[in-house]
This record gives structure tokens, sequence and C-alpha cells, in this order.
């Protein structure tokens, strides 16, 4: 069986410099689950940086989250969601990411770690991510942009985010377990 | 995604009768290629029912979407979507999903076929779908409810939207081939 590469190959990692998520072409998305069906939604608002360095695995990313733009296309939830039932925003406005280590996992692939802040709590996720290639934007006066998928699944409960309501019949009506999923286009900035 | 929430789910295929998309628990989303990267978006206004039969195979669906409705959180691809360079909502305020067969494939998934119209193109479109189980609702006033998920991919090119841009190094802006995501929750209206 193949064994993953001990090191992130330079040529399979966008070139080094500081890059900015493209925001029309990133989407900081999650799944829950609702009774038996999903709920997706997003947050429309961030800001951060990504830093490439000449060894794929120093390079680094932070990421803060305006915690109010979370949107799910439902007003009544999206309320409940930003109240103190669930992200407290009035108290918390931001979400953090500051990610700490960078694991190849094989070609392409590569596992990011780093500290997520939800309110006050700051817990470890591990998310897998792939580099999905870099190259000239669309046009000349574009800049360079590169791409990456993302993705981890955590357990709200371990930010203190608890909230759920038991369901008569048995069982709660929303899941634990959210589902982060990312997709990004950087734009290289220097 | 990990089932930590533990419901009841009862046992065979939801009742008969004529059930309704819950508006709050469903989403019917898109995906799309934009360079090397995607952009998810959704008809957030859409109406519809489900009449699950006794035979799972004369079950059918037909839904109507509000074209405007559509957003990807960013108001000018928004816009422009909505333009003659694409939907032409100006013109033709709805899409029409109506489903003309289902074909079971396995213990819960099925294959639903059906004529997607865009604008005044109708062509057929099968979807792989799963269900997802059935059971009470949320409390005792709450209709039973059934939860579904079904995808495609089409080729937007197929209901003459065909906007795109060249790069200049080669290849497309954004990609003809969209993925088509529905989350759906159900609730039973009228059981016959």
């Amino acid at each position: 069986m193949a064994q993953a590469a001990e090191v992130l190959e330079r040529a399979q990692f966008p070139p080094v410099g500081t890059w900015t998520f493209d925001k029309n072409h990133t989407t900081v998305g999650f799944v829950a689950r609702h009774m038996l069906s999903r709920v997706r939604g997003r947050f429309n608002v961030f800001d951060g940086t990504v830093v490439i360095a000449e060894r794929p695995e120093d390079s680094h990313v932070e990421v803060e989250i305006d915690a109010a733009s979370i949107e799910t296309k439902t007003d009544m939830r999206d309320n409940h969601l930003r109240s103190a039932d669930f992200f407290d925003v009035e108290n918390h406005p931001k979400l953090t990411f500051r990610s700490r280590e960078i694991r190849p996992a094989g070609g392409n692939r590569f596992r990011l770690v780093g500290d997520l802040t939800i309110r006050d709590i700051t817990r470890e996720v591990v998310l897998d991510a792939e580099f999905l290639g870099w190259g000239p934007g669309p046009s000349s006066e574009a800049p360079t942009m590169s791409a990456f998928t993302a993705s981890a699944e955590i357990d709200r409960e371990a930010w203190g985010l608890t909230w759920n309501v038991a369901v008569e019949t048995g069982g709660l009506l929303v899941g634990r377990k959210v589902r982060i999923e990312i997709d990004t286009e950087l734009h290289l900035s220097e | 995604m990990a089932d930590d929430i533990a419901l009841e789910k009862r046992a065979g295929l939801p009742p008969a009768g004529t059930w309704r998309f819950d508006q709050a628990h469903t989403r019917i989303g898109f995906v799309a290629r934009h360079m090397l990267s995607r952009v998810h978006g959704r008809f957030s206004a859409f109406d519809g029912t489900v009449v699950i039969a006794e035979r799972p195979e004369d079950s059918s669906v037909e839904v109507e979407i509000d074209a405007g409705s559509i957003g990807t959180d960013t108001e000018m691809r928004d816009n422009h979507l909505r333009s003659g360079d694409f939907l032409e909502i100006e013109t033709y305020p709805k899409l029409t999903f109506r489903s003309t067969e289902l074909r079971p494939t396995g213990e819960s998934t099925f294959d639903l076929v059906g004529d997607l119209t865009i604008k005044d193109t109708t062509r057929e479109v099968v979807l792989s779908a799963e269900f997802l189980g059935w059971g009470a609702g949320p409390n005792p006033d709450a209709p039973p409810l059934a939860a579904f998920y079904a995808t495609t991919e089409i080729d937007r090119e197929d209901w003459d939207m065909t906007w795109n841009v060249v790069v200049e190094t080669g290849g497309w802006l954004v990609g003809k081939t969209v993925r088509i995501e529905i989350d759906a929750e159900i609730n039973l209206a009228d059981d016959d």
C-alpha cells in the first residue's frame, strides 16, 4: 500500500507569498442534521490571509469570521443562531481560526490543524484539505489565483453550543455533529 | 455525516398521500465550477407537492421555483444570473420540474425521472435520489415528516444558458456542468 508522502511537494502547492480570499468565490459553509434531513448554511462575511511558505508545511492560515453573518436562508433560524442559544453574536462578534500545522496526506491532500475559537472557547480542529491548483487569473489585470477545498466534522458541544430539543417520539431535533465545508479561491497579494 | 440524532425512524415507506415541502428545511441547491474552484447557490423560493402512492413507483413530484430567488451570496453575480445572459427572469419567472417516472434502484435509493423547464426549454433529467426515512414530527401538533436527498448533473447549455468568458490562458471561466443538490423534508398535508 502506498505511503502518504512525507513532505508536500513544492510543485503541488501554490507560489510563495501572502494570499487573500476572493470573497465572491469563497464559501465558508456548514451542514447540520435536522430530524431526518440536513440544513446547509454559510458565513458570508469573513477576512483573512494565507501565507504560503517555501516549505509548504510552514504555511499558515488566519481567518476571522463575522458571527452575525451566519445565514441558512430562514430568518427565524438565523436569528436563533445569532442568539445566546448559539453564537451569542452581541457578546462574541467573531469566530477565529488560526492554523498551527500542516500535515501532508498524499499528493495534493493535506491536513490543516488549527485552533477554532467560538465564543470564548478554543478547540483544535483538523481539516481534510486539498490544493486544487493555481494559475493566472481570468484576464491580464486579474491577480494570480489558487484554489483549495477543506472539510471537517466537529462536535458543536465542544464549543459549548449545546442547544437542542428533545423530540417527543425519541431523539433530538438538531445534530451535534456539524460538517464544515470550505471552497475557496485565493488571490496572490504580494 | 454521523447519525447522532437517534430519531425513531418508522419502518417502510411514508404513508400514501399528498405531502408538501417544509421550506425551512428544504434546500434546492446547485454547484458550478468557477476557474479552479466551486460556487454554491440555491433557489430560496419554491413550492411543490409530493404525492406518495401505495406503489412507490406511482409516486410523483411537482415543483415550481421562483427564478428570481436564485442566490449565490454575491449580489453582482445574482443579478447577472437573473439577467438575459442566464435565467431571464422578467420573461420567465418560474422554473418547473414534473416527475414522469420513479425507478427504485436499491432498498432506499431510486432514480427520479422528470421534465425540467427553464425559460422555454423542457428537457428530461434523472435525479439520483435517496429516501432518508420518515417519522413523527417534532411535537404532537406537527404532521409526519419524511426526508430525501437528490442530485444530478446537468449541462446548462441544454437549456440555452450558454454565457461564458474565454480565459486568456485557455479554457472557460464558468463550467457548463452544474450539479443540482436537493435536501428535502416534506410534511404530510393530506393522507389518502
